[in-house]
């Protein structure tokens, strides 16, 4: 047996050792190494020899120079090699390092039926280390806004842990807009890519997500493959299964949670308007002080969202989908264009020009030029503050009516050509540790979405030790989170906006 | 020839493929659910906003030049001149989302013009003035024209060099005209010749600009651009359709401004006939202190913005009615160094590649240009300027389709190819001039005492030539690392460079981040600029022998 003991040193690979019964994982791989040495068996070449391939075997590393590449050696892992270039039958004997064995002994055959007997938790471990293994060596693409300092700094951290703990290589690229990502994947399965697509993950959430599913260009479902998945409590707060009014069919994972709040200077301003009728008088009473951003800006978007929830009498019409033609629509946004239409003289510019996005918002308030801006990450007064974007003065509040909530996702498209390695990636986003240091209002302050209750006793007690969120609100201050409408009302909206407005 | 044959092509290929979803077939949407044209026209205030893009256009064009003119005529030998020289190119290094920020925060009522006017009156908050954004682009024509003088000026630099300046000028001065009045009566004349093709360029750059329309230009409505830009980016891929419409025409609108361009020119021409042959020979003095002034005070206020900007990098509070900043550090340059290295060393990397192709064709082609006819050297000429009379945002999507169908996105050479694209005219116009002012008989000489015309070609034509290869080089390189969409739509992603970073990290609206990503943007080009500087000389000592530095008009003219 020499030449097994220098396998089992080789990186990657792990050993074949005898069945113990103490040690329920080696039990289960070893069955289905049996299961497939028996399969391979009947690849015997006409020499003897069982393991086939040896043309397309990638190149020994340096330490594994010892062993004999060829006769009955096993196939070993090649480190970094892009698996999809490979045959389905090398990557399982790749993937369990196979010593081709042709006897078969009685042991064998029991330890095989003992597991066939092990629970499908056993095997969705199994699985799991599968995905591990098949991830290590590869490089995924994220792609995700690249605005936010504390977010790169937060994938940056995410990608050494990757590099350290699972042997990925995580590349954050940075877009202005995630949906320049949407053409680009329409063109890819317009031209037939199926694998090597140029993403492998992507942050995503309403709109955008509706249309790449709707087109099938996601990898669905994996969340409840994700062995971190076991932390979310989807029934407990449907909105980490629904993207704006949309079931996700595991097709996305929710990755944090976000409000729609306003942030403002305490030197400026004490009481804040808590409700649409009072941003109105507030905006009477101090010309020229607030703004919004222009749709089809998200952030713009939603804050129309929010007045229109505000101001009618049944906000529950706004889950079901609509559109500009119908007559319902003008019905319904009637109080909302009389509201802006009364609103528009007092904002900023007298509402002749608008900021084009809610970043452009806070260099304004920082100035003064504004006393309120608004966000949708309840803890981005405090990140602001630390980078000295905002005056330490800085506060956030939210309508007491309460505000627009929604969730993010991850995604991955499924032409990606690291599939194995996103998924890693994404559980290990949704692991308590990367969650706990997102939530942390020194670092990022992006709430979680696993439940408390559901996680060990010592990681709900790291999260419950989290800093507070001193200029920001902490998730109990949020007050009652508004369901978004149906993301046919964002478009309508959108459209109904430029054609009051965009005319100046 | 051949790939003189193929950049053109691609640009052809890649616009129709951005323009055809206006016609009815979409590479990325099935079908389009939006009708393509009328969703244009019943765009509500497109009246105002192509008039407000083609007025900003022709406004900040005409602007330019005229300022160019001042240059030109009122500081030929002044010290200003001089310092022009020098300050010039790295003025053009900046990015322009830097400038546009520089210049909003001197215009912008929180900005040093407004934080000066609230020390005097007093106030606490800033006024709600619309200074930037305006409806009517004024602080967008601005933006521009500090952009884009700098770029001309420096181009009349050069052409300045092939020119017998002089001489029309001693011959202007024996008739008895006073020496500005020579500038503007005789010697503008052939300088404005050189200057037309970049004119030109300037102008259907000013037309078919995003990301400076975006920072300091309308909102509502904003400029056609713009709206390009956003209606490409609907999540729901509604816009695709409008969107090549409206591609189409920004063409049409390039050309009506070209057209605008071409008659303005005729008809300045025409009214200005009499007055150059009139026989005026003075103007009042004055006249030239102001245009000196002028042109310093742009010259200040383009260099003003960016200190602004330098200066923002070490700021982390500058609260409103304080002139001075109350806090300073190196925080973010010590936190942001070490993610520099892999951008910086990609946009050198993809500059110097580009530029080095850019040059190696751009000499060929003008090597074999002695072998043609004029009518093919004048088709060469205009082939090679197509990338550059279509926008960007044009161009880019349809190249993405193409790259993407054929499997050959997010390689090297690709990515290296689409810069190419962009780098290659300018290089070549920018050398063409020399090239043709180059006088032959040196190579003849050469030749005839060597006997080889490559031995003549490398060792007395292109040492001779090898400011302008620099000049051109330094040109090609700022270009190279200042594109953006050529990077990320061909690169897929996987190429990281400065710009792509600071144009990620400018969403976020952090003016410090925004600041130091665009002075180390301005790093690769003024390396170059350096090698620039630094190469000849050290040439010149190695070999010990006396190098031309500018091409010899003098002879030429005899």
């Amino acid at each position: 047996m020499g030449h097994q003991e220098i396998l089992w040193k080789r990186p990657g690979c792990r050993p074949l050792a005898e069945p113990h019964l103490c040690h329920l994982h080696c039990f289960i791989r070893c069955f289905i190494r049996c299961f497939i040495a028996i399969g391979v068996q009947k690849q015997r070449g006409k020499d003897g020899s069982y393991t086939t391939y040896p043309a397309r075997r990638p190149p020994a590393p340096k330490h594994c120079a010892a062993i004999p590449r060829t006769g009955k050696c096993v196939y070993y892992t090649a480190r970094r090699q892009p698996e999809m270039k490979r045959s389905f039958s090398m990557r399982i004997q790749s993937h369990f390092c196979l010593p081709v064995r042709p006897a078969f002994n009685l042991q064998r055959l029991l330890s095989m039926m003992f597991a066939l007997l092990l629970s499908s938790a056993a095997l969705a471990q199994h699985n799991w280390d599968k995905i591990l293994e098949q991830a290590r060596g590869q490089t995924v693409y994220m792609t995700a806004w690249g605005g936010s300092e504390s977010v790169n700094d937060f994938l940056y951290w995410a990608g050494q842990q990757l590099d350290k703990n699972y042997g990925i290589r995580l590349h954050h690229v940075k877009v202005t807009n995630i949906s320049s990502v949407i053409s680009r994947m329409t063109a890819e399965s317009r031209a037939r890519r199926r694998h090597g697509g140029a993403i492998d993950l992507l942050w995503i959430n309403g709109e955008n997500f509706r249309t790449l599913y709707s087109k099938g260009l996601l990898y669905a479902p994996f969340v409840t493959d994700l062995p971190n998945w076991r932390f979310v409590d989807a029934q407990a707060n449907p909105g980490l299964v629904n993207d704006a009014g949309m079931p996700t069919e595991g097709a996305e994972a929710p990755w944090g949670l976000a409000r729609l709040v306003f942030m403002y200077d305490k030197n400026h301003i004490e009481n804040p308007p808590q409700s649409a009728a009072q941003l109105l008088r507030f905006c009477r009473t101090h010309p020229g002080r607030f703004t919004y951003p222009a749709p089809p800006d998200f952030v713009g978007t939603a804050f129309l969202e929010q007045l229109l929830t505000e101001l009618i009498k049944d906000p529950s019409r706004l889950q079901q989908p609509t559109s500009m033609g119908d007559k319902d629509f003008k019905q319904i946004t009637k109080p909302l264009w009389a509201f802006l239409d009364k609103l528009h003289p007092y904002l900023w510019h007298a509402g002749h020009s608008f900021p084009l996005s809610s970043s452009a918002m806070k260099p304004l308030l920082n100035d003064g030029a504004l006393d309120i801006a608004i966000t949708f990450n309840p803890a981005e007064a405090t990140a602001s503050i630390r980078e000295g974007t905002l005056p330490a003065s800085t506060a956030t509040y939210t309508h007491a009516s309460g505000t627009l909530g929604n969730t993010h996702f991850l995604a991955i498209p499924k032409n990606s050509s690291s599939r194995a390695a996103a998924l890693v990636t994404i559980n290990f986003l949704l692991s308590p540790g990367a969650q706990r240091r997102k939530a942390n209002p020194e670092l990022w302050g992006d709430p979680t979405v696993l439940s408390l209750d559901r996680l060990p006793p010592h990681e709900r007690q790291a999260f419950l030790k989290l800093p507070h969120n001193p200029a920001g609100l902490d998730i109990e201050k949020l007050g009652p989170g508004l369901p978004e409408p149906h993301p046919s009302w964002a478009r309508a909206l959108k459209q109904s906006w430029l054609q009051h407005y965009q005319a100046g | 020839m051949l790939a003189a044959a193929i950049l053109p092509l691609v640009g052809l290929t890649g616009l129709l493929a951005s323009l055809l979803p206006a016609f009815g077939w979409s590479p990325v949407a099935d079908q389009s659910p939006l009708p393509a044209w009328s969703t244009l026209t019943s765009l509500s205030g497109l009246t105002q906003m192509l008039t407000v893009t083609l007025i900003t256009g022709l406004a900040s064009t005409a602007l330019s030049l005229l300022f160019v003119l001042i240059f030109a005529c009122c500081c030929w030998k002044t010290r200003l001149w001089t310092l022009a020289e020098f300050t010039l190119p790295p003025l053009l290094c900046i990015p322009h989302t830097a400038l546009a920020a520089g210049v909003s925060f001197l215009l912008a009522p929180t900005g040093v013009l407004g934080r000066l006017l609230a020390a005097i009156n007093g106030w606490e908050i800033p006024p709600d003035l619309t200074t930037i954004n305006d409806a009517w682009g004024l602080s967008l024509i601005f933006t521009l024209v500090l952009k884009e003088a700098p770029f001309l000026a420096l181009m009349a630099i050069s052409a300045c060099r092939q020119i017998p300046v002089e001489k029309l000028l001693v011959t202007g001065q024996s008739l008895g005209y006073s020496p500005s009045l020579c500038w503007v009566k005789i010697v503008w004349t052939p300088l404005y010749r050189a200057l037309r093709l970049p004119v030109l360029t300037v102008l259907i750059y000013s037309i078919s600009v995003v990301d400076i329309s975006m920072m300091t230009g309308p909102s509502l409505p904003p400029t056609l651009p713009v709206q390009i830009l956003l209606w490409y980016q609907d999540p729901d891929l509604l816009y695709q359709a409008p969107a090549a419409a409206a591609v189409a025409l920004l063409l049409v609108l390039s050309a009506i401004a070209v057209l605008c361009y071409l008659a303005a020119e005729k008809g300045v021409s025409y009214c200005l006939q009499p007055w150059i042959t009139g026989g005026l020979r003075h103007l009042p003095h004055w006249i030239f202190m102001i245009g000196r002034g002028l042109w310093s005070g742009l010259s200040a206020t383009s260099l003003g913005c960016l200190l602004l900007v330098a200066l923002w990098s070490f700021i982390t509070r500058w609260p409103f009615p304080d002139m001075l900043p109350c806090d300073w550090s190196l925080q973010l340059w010590s936190r942001h160094v070490h993610r520099l290295q892999t951008p910086l060393s990609t946009t050198l990397t993809l500059a110097l590649l580009s530029t080095l192709a850019a040059l190696v064709l751009a000499v060929t082609l003008l090597e074999l240009g002695k072998y043609q006819t004029d009518r093919l050297r004048k088709a060469t000429t205009i082939t090679v300027y197509i990338p550059l009379l279509i926008p960007q945002i044009a161009l880019m999507p349809g190249i993405q389709t193409l790259l993407i169908s054929l499997n050959i996105d997010g390689l090297w050479a690709t990515v290296i190819g689409c810069h190419l694209l962009f780098v290659f005219p300018y290089c070549y116009l920018s050398l063409a001039q020399s090239w043709r002012s180059y006088d032959a008989r040196y190579s003849q000489t050469g030749h005839l005492l060597s006997g080889s015309r490559l031995r003549t070609f490398l060792y007395i034509k292109l040492p001779m030539l090898l400011p302008c290869l620099l000049t051109s080089s330094l040109l090609g390189a700022s270009i190279s690392s200042a594109l953006y969409l050529p990077t990320l739509m061909p690169g897929a992603g996987r190429f990281e460079t400065l710009t792509t970073e600071a144009v990620a990290l400018s969403s976020g609206g952090s003016r410090s981040l925004l600041a130091l990503y665009a002075l180390v943007q301005v790093m690769p080009p003024l390396a170059i600029m350096a090698m620039a500087k630094l190469l000849p000389a050290a040439l010149k000592r190695r070999t010990g022998r006396p190098l031309e530095t500018r091409p010899a008009h003098k002879e030429n003219a005899a």
